[in-house]
């Protein structure tokens, strides 16, 4: 996309803007009394656009600065982009005369000022009157203003001795308020264009429904401002590329669909909506030219560095960065237009002075509805007081032990002020969603904006139906890949976690389930789009039976707020391993026999007639494996699955029913799976696929359920491993602490 | 038959051509930079054209900056090939390189003492695992997934490069097409159609290198095919002189999906081919707008077709003729035996009247249509019509041939 760069002096200073059309900002300008604008360029790829906005410096004699001024100017803040263009351009030889031409094509023809001195000049009114580029998309691109028309803008501001709002404000032609007046001078304005008659319409080629939204221009006169307020009222808190823009256009508001820039445009001179690319470098450029050190832009959606660069058609760059990493949820790009609607502030905690009865500090009665267990009472009731108290001082962002922000805010702010954190630590099966429900309703009670992240989708699709049974009267949409809600409008939002990165500065309380899981650990993308998509005095709230070791630390720190819950649901211990030593798998499949200190075991749990789960690490090695189990216990069902499998839902089912007792799987099963009656077995427990976490999640499976508390847990390896180690440990130590506090009915069985 | 296939991935492009020079004698430049630069165009025309063309849309943006890059290295030919056309015959990956830029490289991934230890294991494009065994010739895939590619090695229908009995093709009363024939690189499965999507719908341009490759392989063997038909270049029987192509154009996108997307997946093929076939890539057609005006239209065109969905570009003539006399005065050169000495002179000077008497030698201009999915042909069709008519207005008549990366 390209997009248009002007400076426009206000009152208040330079300032530098981006413009996606022309028309709207000369009017806006022209309302608001500038000085004057200068346009550096009509068409440049969005990305560099955004650059040389950010990294402006207004000095005051740039009011008498010449053209060329301005290009030495554009073409300083733009040395490193054009660097890289020349450099994927030439091949080394006649490399100065080519980059000369390249950088006229590329960063527009028309340059010059529009507006001086409180007058239109020339080039000024040839961008009013053809649009400056003639673009799909544009309210005023589709209607032909005459000269006439231009002509009795100038008439009717002279003649209303424009001195400012209060004058504008007193002559009633343009309107009440100050605020209607400016919106009214334009729909005044396409009013005289009517009575003059010299409203021309020119359909723009590839828009079908511009014709229909051409006809809506010049006929009703659909002031701009409402549509601007109805796009900045979707768009808020959204981060939007301009495809999903399109998206939710024509979902939510088709008819704005056709002239979607004049709004958007119109949107962010009001300050509403955040006009950003898709990529861009992440560091601010203060140190001077010499210090360049060439590092890689930043894709502003996800964080991560981008280091793809190809030609693009529609920026006209040799080489537009994207980003691969969040390529799923479309192309973020150097020249992607990046939409941010800005959200309502914050609602308030309570803190500071009492309020309604939902803000005072939460009582016990709250939580009795819920019909929590001692322990997730407990835990629950400190989270509680978590969000009730107020937001603490701006911590630097060292202190949190993570790496300061890839990006910096376009409008610099020293301290951050970044959303506090509280993690529940609660065992496998201990009710972690039940757990958040009173807080979900703390935080709706309060009118706020709720988000409940997950990291795959099978488990949004698990927890909706129970979240909204237990809040039936609000509404709540589910969002994962390809689901039909995607723009809906809702307070309480269940989302996977990539879903994120479509929001911004959008919640007050976001709890992210399953802290650990794939695609967490290895992926600080996922981090950056939740931290991007709370607001800066929202709150976290972290669920977890394995929390990653940096949390770990701070806990033991004491910079984290948590709770711990110890004890499962049902009030008995959980399973502690029982390790046995036996040969690898492969050794086994290879033999085509399995050890005694396995099937011992194994014939213990199936004569008690328990569901057994064979935890492997690969998943070729899962048909191999089954078919040698099925050679020693003919008779029983036995049947292996893994993320490869298509029947692995339906394997599941059976599972769960009990038509299978024996299930072989790989860790996609480690987490999230309820069976009643189960036995966890663990073979080459050694491996490095199964770190602590991952055996902790897995000898969850075992004795969930009121009528089993007591599932066997076997790890099976011929080393025995830190991993396995620690995984005990935890176990035992999560039972010690639950037995001390008294949640347990039965002192842990050895 | 794979191990042929791999061996043909693995040939370097210039032992390639090597290759092909000794064997057909056919004068590929390789090395004589008098003979890349020198007196194949003309030179005369090269500013005008260059400079000429002012930037409106993004397409033409594009096509500036590689006007420019033409010119630059000193090496690509002049002339009237201006825009997106690129001969590949003096290709250095510097000019248009579709490796991106700064773009992804090893050293990203490792740190420098890692690298001197352990080659570096980067993951499969498509399956995401860590590659252990590379695929020669295709390093961003896994020797699973390349095995899994199912390549269209001897298509059954000699007209559509279908692998399996054709029905549309041999149906009676079918109208003859416009085209000679096409082949395809692989048949269109569903794993063929995940990668087409990420490439196309999703955007993933290191996609486009691997499809690049494979569609230069198909051209290949859409060459030794044809070779060994006996359809040779000057139309007397296979003497030795390889089958040549005049040109390589792809089938356009539109204005929209140009500015939407940022590159047309077809030229992006064609552009593995032009390379795989040291052949100009010319950018012959353009989807056209109902409303755009027509009065830059000829009367001519305006009386045809206007319902086209196609239409030449403004230059497509001139830069048809120029890539076919080119390839007529290396074929000259090639063969001595075939024109008398005195004659060279003459051939060598441009010749205004070309344009309108016919040639001499009717020898039909050979363009090769490049796709990406073979569906039913119409587009195919639609194309090739629209180059037959601008080969008639060059005065020559035209064989189309049609490779595309898949067959469904």
């Amino acid at each position: 996309m390209r997009g248009s760069l002007y400076a426009v002096r206000s009152k208040a200073g330079w300032e530098l803007r981006v413009s996606l059309d022309l028309q709207v900002d000369l009017f806006w300008w022209m309302d608001r009394n500038a000085e004057c604008m200068y346009l550096l360029s009509n068409g440049m790829p969005l990305g560099w656009a955004v650059e040389v906005r950010d990294r402006f410096k207004p000095l005051n004699e740039m009011k008498r600065w010449s053209t060329r001024e301005w290009d030495q100017m554009l073409k300083r803040e733009l040395q490193e982009e054009l660097r890289i263009e020349a450099r994927l351009t030439s091949s080394g030889k006649s490399r100065d005369l080519g980059e000369s031409l390249k950088e006229t094509s590329l960063l527009g023809e028309l340059r010059g000022w529009l507006w001086k001195e409180g007058r239109l000049t020339e080039l000024g009114r040839a961008v009013l009157r053809n649009g400056g580029s003639r673009m799909e998309g544009s309210l005023l691109g589709q209607v032909e203003l005459g000269v006439r028309t231009a002509e009795k803008i100038e008439a009717m501001r002279e003649s209303n001795l424009w001195r400012g709002d209060r004058a504008r404000d007193e002559n009633g032609a343009w309107g009440e308020e100050a605020g209607v007046g400016r919106d009214g001078g334009w729909e005044k304005v396409a009013a005289a264009g009517n009575e003059a008659g010299v409203w021309e319409k020119s359909v723009t080629a590839g828009n079908e429904a511009g014709a229909g939204g051409g006809a809506g221009a010049g006929g009703e006169a659909t002031p701009l401002a409402e549509a601007a307020q109805r796009l900045a009222a979707a768009l808020e808190g959204r981060s939007l590329l301009e495809a999903e823009l399109q998206q939710l256009l024509a979902e939510r508001l088709p008819g704005l669909a056709p002239a979607w820039r004049s709004a958007v445009q119109h949107a962010h001179l009001q300050g509403r909506v955040q006009l950003t690319a898709g990529v861009a470098s992440a560091r601010r450029r203060e140190a001077g030219p010499r210090w360049r050190r060439a590092r890689a832009p930043r894709c502003r959606r996800c964080g991560s560095e981008v280091h793809r660069r190809t030609p693009c058609g529609s920026c006209g760059s040799r080489g537009c960065a994207y980003c691969e990493a969040c390529l799923a949820l479309g192309r973020s790009r150097s020249c992607a237009l990046l939409l941010r609607g800005s959200s309502a502030g914050a609602v308030p905690p309570p803190g500071a002075g009492g309020g309604t009865a939902a803000g005072l500090a939460p009582t016990g009665s709250l939580l009795d509805r819920w019909g929590l267990s001692p322990a997730q009472r407990s835990a629950a009731g400190q989270a509680l007081s978590f969000l009730a108290q107020a937001q603490e001082a701006p911590i630097p962002g060292a202190a949190h032990g993570r790496p300061s922000r890839p990006l910096a805010p376009r409008r610099p702010y020293l301290t951050v002020s970044r959303p506090s954190r509280f993690l529940l630590w609660a065992v496998t099966g201990a009710g972690k969603t039940e757990m958040i429900f009173p807080l979900l309703r703390y935080a709706l009670d309060r009118g706020g904006r709720v988000l409940v992240a997950t990291p795959r989708r099978d488990v949004v699709l698990e927890l909706a139906p129970r979240v909204a049974k237990a809040f039936p009267e609000e509404p709540m949409a589910v969002l994962y890949g390809g689901s039909p809600q995607r723009w809906g409008d809702a307070r309480l939002i269940l989302a996977t976690t990539h879903q994120l990165l479509r929001f911004y500065h959008a919640f007050d309380l976001v709890v992210i389930d399953e802290l650990d899981a794939f695609p967490y650990h290895n992926d600080p993308m996922l981090g950056f789009a939740a931290e991007a998509a709370c607001k800066p005095d929202g709150r976290f709230i972290f669920l977890s039976a394995t929390p990653p070791l940096p949390l770990q630390k701070e806990i033991r720190a004491g910079r984290l707020p948590h709770a711990k819950v110890s004890a499962r649901y049902h009030g008995c211990p959980l399973p502690v391993p029982e390790r046995i030593t036996m040969v690898s798998v492969e050794l086994c499949l290879r033999r085509h026999s399995l050890p005694p200190a396995l099937l011992r075991p194994l014939r213990f749990s199936v004569q008690r007639g328990a569901q057994i789960f064979i935890f492997v690490t690969r998943i070729r090695q899962i048909d191999a494996f089954s078919q040698l189990l099925r050679s020693y216990f003919p008779g029983l069902p036995i049947e292996g699955t893994s993320s490869t499998d298509s029947g692995r839902t339906e394997k599941v089912l059976a599972f769960r029913e009990g038509r299978i007792r024996m299930l072989v799987t790989t860790t996609i099963l480690e987490r999230g799976v309820t069976v009643p009656k189960s036995d966890v077995y663990i073979v080459d427990a050694d491996s490095d696929l199964f770190d602590e976490a991952s055996l902790v999640q897995m000898a969850g499976r075992a004795g969930r359920s009121k009528d089993d508390p007591n599932g066997k847990v076997v790890f099976a390896a011929p080393a025995w491993t830190k991993s396995q180690r620690g995984a005990i440990r935890q176990i035992r130590m999560m039972n010690t602490a639950a037995y001390k506090n008294g949640f347990l009915k039965v002192k842990e069985v050895q | 038959m794979m191990k042929s296939s791999l061996s043909v991935a693995n040939r370097e492009p210039r032992a390639r051509g090597r290759n092909w020079d000794r064997a057909m004698g056919s004068r590929i430049p390789q090395h004589s930079p008098y003979v890349r630069s020198g007196g194949r165009f003309f030179p005369g025309l090269v500013d005008v054209d260059a400079y000429a063309e002012s930037w409106h849309t993004p397409n033409q943006a594009r096509q500036a900056g590689q006007s420019v890059s033409a010119k630059k290295g000193g090496q690509t030919a002049n002339g009237v090939h201006s825009a997106d056309d690129f001969l590949s015959t003096s290709l250095s990956s510097s000019i248009y390189n579709f490796s991106e830029g700064k773009s992804f490289t090893w050293t990203s991934l490792l740190s420098p003492l890692h690298q001197l230890l352990a080659p570096p294991a980067i993951p499969c494009l498509t399956c995401g695992k860590t590659i252990s065994d590379r695929v020669r010739g295709y390093p961003e895939i896994c020797m699973s997934c390349y095995i899994s590619i199912p390549w269209i090695k001897s298509p059954r229908c000699r007209l559509c490069g279908r692998q399996v009995g054709c029905p549309d093709c041999t149906r009676l009363g079918q109208a003859p097409r416009s085209f000679v024939m096409n082949r395809s690189a692989v048949a269109y499965s569903p794993a063929m159609r995940e990668w087409l999507a990420q490439y196309k719908y999703r955007g993933n341009e290191a996609y486009g290198a691997v499809l690049a490759r494979m569609t230069g392989m198909a051209y290949r063997r859409m060459i030794k095919e044809l070779d060994e038909a006996g359809y040779s270049g000057n139309g007397n029987g296979n003497n030795g002189t390889s089958f040549r192509f005049h040109a390589v154009t792809a089938v356009p996108v539109s204005k929209d999906r140009m500015q939407e997307r940022g590159f047309n997946q077809a030229a992006r093929l064609a552009y593995g081919a032009a390379s795989a076939g040291r052949i100009p890539l010319l950018n012959l057609l353009e989807r056209s707008r109902h409303t755009e005006k027509q009065s830059f239209k000829t009367r001519w065109e305006r009386l045809h077709d206007l319902h086209d969905v196609f239409q030449p570009t403004s230059q497509a003539a001139d830069k048809l003729l120029a890539a076919v006399d080119a390839v007529k005065r290396n074929q000259n050169r090639s063969n001595p035996s075939a024109w008398s000495v005195t004659w060279l002179p003459q051939a060598v000077k441009p010749d205004p009247f070309s344009k309108i008497l016919p040639d001499p030698s009717p020898e039909p201009v050979r363009l090769l249509l490049v796709d990406d999915v073979y569906t039913t042909g119409s587009t195919l069709e639609a194309c090739s019509r629209v180059l037959h008519e601008l080969c008639g207005r060059i005065g020559r008549s035209a064989e189309i041939y049609c490779l595309t990366w898949a067959r469904s």
